[in-house]
């Protein structure tokens, strides 16, 4: 038994630990749009020619490019559908932002908790290590 | 003769004795080791469990941001409908409205509703790309102070 016991070796563990880090992503900020103000002019059959003279009046060259009431709808359908796509992207954006906030948040968290605890697991090592050989023999 | 066998006795013994405490003591460093080596075991476990938990936290917050970001986006698709409701609105006093036929009968207050409506598009526009609200924006609470493009963003502070 003694040799049995005698050649076998018994070596301590060794756990790694590592945190896991977050990149962070600092990307520059979308450009704020400022916009041109449009002016639009309802012409028909009987009002063209006031339409005509207030042109005139603000020194605008005397042509209209023009929508049919039709088109006009749909271009206000379209604008509304771009705006759509926007909010929508803003609102992706936002959400990842959120993600990643929290994320990087609670990842923090644990990994200080979890150094924490691998301290307080290697101090609590080191004191059952503290007895000695005759510390064994006590039976009190 | 007897003090001889007495004293080889002795040497024997404490020769076995000497065996016992290194037996002991090794074994005892061995059990040590077991046991440091059993608390780490424990400890990662502990560990993967709780990165398993987290991960699992990880995705039910995923899981909740994009639920929401769905909901926003089907709100969002709901102002296209009404804005083409804006053009073919039924009403059973004056019957559907049509926008050419308006233009053609009240061309200057079409004009004027056209710009304004215009001009809240555009401030739409400038709002979603991060544009500030104004005061104004912020305190508009009346139908009549509202952008009515899109209200939900410019507005926050509406009556509904």
């Amino acid at each position: 038994m003694l040799i049995l016991t005698g050649c076998s070796s018994v070596k301590p563990i060794e756990v790694k630990y590592s945190p896991v880090k977050q990149v962070q992503l600092n990307l520059p900020k979308v450009e704020e749009l400022k916009l041109d103000p449009v002016d639009w002019y309802v012409v028909n059959q009987g009002n063209q020619e006031k339409v005509f003279k207030r042109l005139e009046k603000k020194n605008y060259d005397p042509a209209l490019m023009g929508l049919t009431d039709k088109g006009y709808e749909n271009l206000s359908v379209n604008l509304t559908k771009i705006l759509t796509v926007m909010e929508q992207q803003r609102l992706t954006i936002e959400a990842y932002d959120k993600y990643q906030k929290r994320q990087a948040d609670t990842i923090e968290q644990f990994n200080d908790d979890q150094t924490e605890k691998q301290k307080q697991a290697t101090a609590q090592g080191a004191k059952k290590d503290e007895t000695g050989v005759l510390g064994r023999f006590k039976f009190w | 003769m007897g003090l001889k066998l007495a004293g080889v006795m002795m040497i024997l013994m404490l020769a076995m004795g000497g065996v016992v405490y290194w037996y002991y003591n090794d074994t005892q460093e061995k059990m040590a080791i077991l046991h440091q080596n059993n608390a780490k075991l424990e400890q990662a476990t502990k560990l993967q469990n709780e990165t398993i938990k987290q991960l699992e936290g990880d995705v039910e917050l995923a899981a909740s941001i994009a639920s929401g970001l769905q909901a926003n986006v089907l709100e969002l698709k709901k102002n296209i409908d009404a804005e083409r409701n804006k053009f073919n609105k039924q009403s059973k006093l004056l019957g559907s409205r049509d926008i050419g036929k308006m233009a053609v009968s009240k061309a200057r207050p079409i004009e004027k509703i056209i710009n304004r409506g215009t001009i809240d598009k555009m401030r739409c526009f400038e709002i979603i790309s991060g544009s500030k609200l104004t005061e104004k924006e912020i305190n508009a609470q009346k139908p009549s102070q509202l952008n009515r493009s899109c209200p939900g963003i410019a507005n926050p502070n509406r009556v509904q």
